[in-house]
């Protein structure tokens, strides 16, 4: 009993709290994400700008240079100044067909048939969209001409741009450092309302994946996935930001917000573990402490009966010696015969309540149901002519059936006791027999106050008396009821308060087996 | 007070009248006289020299971007000695200067944008504010500066960006091409890059690639406490511009054949050489190298050996100006004559150059382990020098062969290595450039 109790209280704490921290949890998670993508749709409106920044120095350079190979004039000599004066070419080549027109002859680290090689790959180039209405208004000059950029990724990164002339296709190899540097110095130098410069990190990252250029100087471990990642336009397309939140500035659980819950729910656990100790403890020692009164009980009742036999025995002894004259002698002894029987059934009963004197099973044999009422009758008729009551008796005919005499003579005696103590007020009670199958039924029936509604089924409970005042000077334990409806139930059959206009009825029915007429 | 005025007017006036100096170009060749009958490899120098202020205490303005490291590594006494460098900057500088600063760590802060140095106060203010803190964005910072400086950028005054770092880039681009890329760039806008070298850590290869390539100057400082000086050098330097925008054209001769340039970056193409300069300085010679073949000569007889124009920019007169020269050699029968004929300062040069050469090599040799060929390679270089101080007679070579002897001696020395190619790259650098410092 005592480890169930356990178990149940244990599960009864940690259930609800268990269930608590998880929708905490769940809660927490909740926010977190939405937070998250928030900052995640700032990032994207910070990044937009970034974006549009580098994409202006692109394209501004991009149209520098386009106006460049427009106006060029195509021989020899300008092309040669060009790749020698202009800040971002480093070399100017001019290709007919399948031929290189200029420069004659090919220098740099490059061997013939790979600068060769390359030279076609360009003609392959990627054209840009014909270029905006608007830019027509400027003026440039062969507008609608196919221009563009190219990207070679071997032996480090080459980059070209390329033009489209009536006199061939001309091409500027890109000094990639200045123009990388023109990026780099368009991006804005700080990331505006930066609040923890060590907490984040927005880094643009080349095609090697090395770092460009960064805001922020959170360094990055080396399996943390990046927040956010954006791809930048051609000529970059290899390239793109990415950006890097620090766990301790995620919003949620970090690793403050872990600690902080994790102590929390020690706490908690801790403190339910010491409530949970403590009332294991007080429920055990309430236990012991009823376990030893009723231990108790049983031990003085045991040694009752001892006493009590002997007072029987020598009142029937000195009542069968009694000469026939001595009728108050007699009745005297009738009483105290009577009294002490009836102290025999609360002792009995006291014992059967703590299962130390009862079976668990019926122990069944034919028996006439009505001779063991009249017995039990006949040990009532004392008591109740003392106390001026009238104790009817009208037999059903009910005949022989399996029972357990003992059992049932117990719990008619406790209905008729109770009837007696209670119900004095009425006069008279009734006890009757019959049967209707498939069952053989006693019933007891008084004129006494009755129940109360709201007790008709409490007064099958243990320990549970109506108001005391009827009971003042009457004693009794409360257990009768509870006992006669546990008997009967072990016997096969039920105990019952039946509805009754004045005073109480009590009916107990016991299945009929092997009946023999 | 009257008479002051006038003293003053007039002597303005005679400025105003004297011819507007220009920049001294001397083409010589290491021999003048060339054993006739065969051909031979010999060297022609190209100098420039710049001129003299006429009027007292005046110069081109500045326009120059301060680009200061201040990473992580920079913390203590390293950034505060930068900031005290700067500030003497802003000391030397005046109002008709434009100066900005551009700091750098994991992120790039334009401090003080482009600006006339006017609010003094203001700037020291601002340099005090400077901490360190995270990595290196190197070429961001650079960037920045140049992007300040094209703010403003004109013909007339000079243009630079002096950048200062105490480690390795690690931010962005960081190879010695790529810088060397950007420097070439900037050289082209006429915006040239001086990189100053704090400490061990930095990447020397990368800092002298970009002031090579952009034709600024490169320092190596050790000791933090060194760098109010260097910075006082590099100032007086750009104080002392007088040209800008220099473009040479040699055109050799028939028959002659350019073979090579001697320490400096050039284009070769036939019979033309194109050579460039960002800048001259008053008072100092840059000079360029040439090797050339010349075919077989007669005895007594003169051959034309190059023409040379030069076209610059005059920051005196703020005008486009052009200079020619041209060369000669002659035959001679006598292997006696043509030794006691050549030109000291030329075989001079020569040295300098191939003992540069002999460095590089060295270096080059000593990072792939063989330190023993690396030792080989400037003892010998050493023991040329000797030989060839001690035939013309001169100092400078004695100094130079001192010093490839005792580089020769350090460079098995592990420990030293670090600081030793440092000082080594800044030295070829310096030599190879004609730096004033």
């Amino acid at each position: 009993m005592k480890k169930h109790l356990v178990l149940i209280l244990a599960l009864s704490i940690l259930l609800p709290l268990g269930t608590t921290f998880w929708m905490g949890g769940q809660a927490l998670e909740r926010d977190r994400d939405n937070v998250e993508r928030r900052v995640k749709e700032a990032l994207a409106v910070r990044l937009e700008v970034f974006g549009s920044r580098f994409s202006d120095v692109l394209e501004s350079t991009r149209l520098e240079l386009s106006q460049a190979a427009a106006r060029m004039a195509m021989d020899e000599e300008s092309l040669r100044d060009l790749g020698r004066r202009h800040p971002l070419i480093r070399q100017v080549y001019l290709l007919r067909g399948s031929e290189l027109a200029f420069p004659k002859a090919f220098g740099g680290t490059m061997t013939e048939s790979e600068r060769h090689h390359r030279m076609k790959s360009l003609l392959e180039g990627e054209p840009l969209a014909p270029p905006a209405p608007e830019r027509s208004a400027a003026g440039i000059e062969g507008e609608g001409v196919a221009e563009g950029w190219k990207t070679f990724l071997e032996q480090g990164t080459s980059l070209y741009f390329w033009k489209e002339r009536p006199e061939g296709l001309l091409v500027f190899e890109i000094n990639r450092g200045g123009l990388l540097s023109r990026l780099s110095a368009g991006l804005p130098g700080e990331l505006e309302n930066a609040s923890d410069p060590e907490g984040h990190a927005l880094q643009l990252l080349d095609e090697r994946r090395k770092i460009f250029f960064q805001w922020g100087r959170y360094e990055r471990r080396p399996e943390e996935v990046p927040l956010l990642i954006k791809d930048l336009p051609a000529p970059f397309q290899n390239w793109q930001w990415t950006y890097h939140l620090s766990p301790e500035l995620r919003p949620g659980f970090g690793a403050e917000g872990a600690w902080f819950w994790g102590l929390a729910g020690m706490g908690l656990a801790a403190f339910l573990g010491l409530l949970l100790w403590y009332l294991q403890r007080e429920i055990g020692r309430n236990l012991r402490e009823a376990g030893q009164r009723v231990s108790f009980v049983n031990q003085v009742s045991h040694e009752l009966k001892t006493p009590l036999t002997n007072l029987r025995l020598y009142a029937d002894l000195l009542q069968s010696r009694l000469p026939e004259q001595s009728l108050q002698a007699r009745e005297y002894l009738e009483i105290i015969s009577s009294e002490a029987e009836r102290l025999g059934r609360m002792i009995h009963n006291v014992l059967t309540f703590s299962r130390k004197d009862r079976r668990d099973r019926p122990q069944c044999r034919l028996t006439d149901w009505d001779e063991v009422c009249e017995a039990v009758i006949r040990s009532f008729r004392p008591a109740f002519r003392a106390k001026s009551l009238r104790l009817e008796w009208r037999p059903g005919g009910v005949g022989r059936l399996e029972c357990d005499p003992d059992w049932v003579g117990q719990i008619l005696a406790n209905l008729i006791s109770n009837a007696e103590k209670y119900a004095s007020s009425g006069g008279v009670v009734e006890v009757s027999t019959g049967r209707e199958a498939p069952s053989a039924w006693l019933r007891v029936a008084d004129r006494g106050p009755g129940i109360p509604a709201k007790d008709r089924e409490r007064i099958f409970q243990p320990f549970v008396r109506l108001s005391d005042q009827i009971t003042d000077g009457t004693g009794g334990a409360g257990l009768g009821l509870f006992i006669a409806r546990d008997l009967a139930r072990h016997h096969g059959g039920v105990l019952i308060l039946e509805d009754s206009e004045a005073g109480a009825c009590f009916r107990l029915s016991i299945p009929l087996i092997g009946e023999k007429k | 007070m009257k008479r002051l005025i006038m003293g003053l007017l007039g002597l303005w006036a005679l400025g105003a009248i004297l011819p507007a100096a220009e920049l001294d170009l001397s083409v010589s060749m290491e021999n003048p006289l060339l054993v006739a009958g065969q051909r031979h490899v010999t060297y022609m120098k190209v100098g420039l020299k710049g001129f003299e202020w006429t009027r007292d205490r005046d110069r081109a303005p500045l326009n120059v971007s301060l680009v200061l490291d201040r990473s992580g590594s920079m913390e203590g006494d390293k950034l505060e000695r930068a900031k005290d460098a700067a500030r003497f900057a802003v000391d030397l500088l005046e109002s008709r200067d434009i100066l900005s600063i551009v700091t750098y760590e994991s992120e790039v802060q334009v401090l003080v944008p482009a600006t006339k140095v006017a609010d003094k106060r203001g700037l020291y203010r601002a340099i005090d504010s400077i901490q360190s803190a995270g990595s290196t964005a190197l070429f961001a910072g650079v960037s920045k500066g140049a992007a300040e400086v094209r703010k403003f950028l004109k013909a007339d005054q000079v243009n630079r960006v002096i950048l200062l770092s105490d480690g390795l880039a690690n931010v962005g681009p960081d190879s010695p091409g790529e810088l060397a890329d950007l420097g070439a760039s900037l050289r082209r806008e006429g915006i040239s890059v001086t990189s100053i070298g704090l400490g061990l850590d930095y990447n020397e290869d990368l800092m002298v690639r970009l002031a090579q390539s952009s034709d600024g100057n490169h320092a190596f400082v050790q000791e933090p406490k060194d760098l109010a000086r260097i910075f006082h050098l590099e100032f007086k330097d750009a104080f002392s511009v007088v040209a800008r925008d220099v473009d040479l054209k040699i055109t050799c001769s028939q028959g002659i054949k350019p073979l090579r340039i001697l320490g400096r970056e050039g284009e070769i193409k036939g019979q033309e050489v194109s050579l460039n300069l960002n800048q001259v300085y008053s008072n100092q010679e840059k000079y360029f190298l040439i090797e050339v073949e010349v075919p077989e000569l007669v005895p007594n007889i003169a051959r034309s050996v190059a023409d040379v124009a030069v076209r610059y920019q005059n920051l005196q007169t703020a005008k486009p100006a052009v200079l020619t020269a041209a060369t000669t050699v002659k035959g001679t029968a006598s292997q006696v004559e043509q030794e006691k004929n050549r030109v000291k300062a030329v075989v001079e040069a020569v040295a300098v150059q191939k003992n540069v050469e002999a460095g590089e090599e060295a270096i080059r040799l000593r990072d792939e382990g063989k330190l023993k060929e690396a030792k080989e390679v400037l003892e010998k270089s050493a023991a040329g020098l000797s030989a060839l101080a001690k035939d013309l007679d001169s100092e400078a070579l004695d100094d130079l062969s001192a010093a490839a002897t005792e580089n020769a001696d350090k460079i098995e020395d592990e420990e030293v290595w670090q600081e030793q190619r440092k000082a080594m790259r800044s030295e070829q650098y310096s030599a190879a450039n004609q730096q004033s410092y």
